[in-house]
């Protein structure tokens, strides 16, 4: 660096210069006291940002992002496209035959409230399923017929356009029963 | 800057929230929520503003973390999401303000809503010692441009061409932005608050 330049000072100043390159600005700035004094503000100034106080988003703001972030992020662990388009049908089976075991480890009276049936994945079914029927049937131990039925159901609409909802569905079901059959 | 967060660590977290893991999720919206809302807040001068620009900033990563190669620098990508929506509203402000026509009041130079001061809480402003006030109100007296280069290049770890390449310019517009900020600050901070 021959000649005062305030760019490379600030390059400098922000550690953004090759070793070799910092190497000769540095020797410039011990010979040229102008340059000296301004990489010296340069610096002062640098410093007094780091004094800044980190601000927050306001809780509520912090929760509502959190929790869009987490739906978006848990529609990932569903959604990965290749995966999920390559063996959809199996994994529909598979979540059916995990909700159909869960609901007959359920070893004590199930009353779901009817908040909670409307959450359920047998939603997308019901023009066909009596969905109440159903929940008394799984809990008396006859449940072979109504999963099969909407097993077949739930499978022939994967082949469908929406197949990501169905099975963004599917897992939010097993979460559910999952709940349910925890206890709490 | 803000201190940089472990390499392993945060690598590790990227790989988990590629996967669904919601809980990886919910450690890097903590690790780096504070430096994004800063830079948000303090470029727009506008905290609910920069609360919706932060929820974008991050449902944004979830949809491309497929195409973040694993390169170390993941602050620096994550800030880069961030600056082009900061760009991308601005572009707006500013083509809605000259299709208006007209300069807010008290403000004649016809700046954007990033010169207005940030709003603080009561609580922090009562903390706030002295030479932060003066710093605050240094960073809101300079013109946008300024105040974005240098706001972003403090929080971000993006480099002065990274930060040329998002905002469209050349790199010695940026260092003379910069450098210029800097230089207004430093006076500003030496002189009492207004």
């Amino acid at each position: 660096m021959s000649a005062c330049d305030t760019g490379q000072l600030l390059l400098l100043a922000h550690g953004e210069l090759d070793p070799s390159r910092a190497a000769e600005v540095e020797g410039h700035v011990r010979a040229c006291p102008a340059c000296a004094a301004e990489l010296s503000r340069l610096r002062d100034a640098l410093a007094a940002l780091d004094r800044l106080p980190a601000m927050d988003p306001s809780a509520e703001a912090a929760r509502r992002i959190l929790a869009d972030g987490r739906r978006a992020v848990q529609r990932r662990r569903t959604l990965r496209p290749s995966f999920v388009r390559r063996y959809r049908y199996a994994l529909a089976a598979a979540a059916i035959l995990a909700a159909a075991i869960g609901w007959s480890l359920i070893d004590r009276p199930i009353e779901p409230t009817d908040a909670q049936l409307d959450r359920l994945w047998l939603d997308p079914v019901s023009d066909i399923i009596d969905t109440g029927s159903l929940v008394e049937e799984l809990a008396e131990g006859h449940a072979a017929s109504p999963w099969t039925e909407a097993a077949d159901v739930v499978i022939a609409r994967l082949g469908e356009s929406d197949l990501d909802d169905a099975l963004l569905e599917l897992e939010e079901s097993l979460d559910l029963l999952e709940h349910w059959s925890s206890g709490s | 800057m803000p201190p940089q967060a472990d390499p392993e660590h945060l690598r590790d977290l990227v790989d988990r929230c590629r996967r669904g893991d919601d809980r990886a999720f919910d450690a890097v919206f903590h690790m780096f929520r504070g430096p994004l809302y800063s830079y948000l807040a303090r470029t727009t001068g506008d905290r609910h503003l920069a609360e919706d620009f932060l929820q974008d900033v991050f449902l944004r990563m979830v949809e491309n973390l497929d195409r973040y190669e694993e390169s170390g620098r993941f602050q620096a990508w994550l800030f880069r999401i961030a600056a082009n929506r900061v760009r991308d509203w601005a572009r707006r402000r500013s083509h809605t303000e000259r299709v208006g026509g007209a300069a807010e009041p008290g403000n004649p130079g016809g700046t954007t809503a990033v010169d207005r001061p940030v709003e603080q809480p009561p609580e922090a402003a009562l903390v706030m010692d002295e030479q932060v006030r003066r710093l605050e109100a240094g960073l809101q007296s300079l013109e946008a441009d300024e105040r974005q280069v240098l706001v972003l290049r403090h929080y971000s770890g993006l480099s002065f061409k990274e930060i040329a390449d998002i905002m469209g310019a050349p790199l010695g517009t940026v260092l003379a932005r910069s450098h210029r900020a800097l230089i207004k600050l430093r006076e500003r901070i030496g002189e009492p608050a207004g």
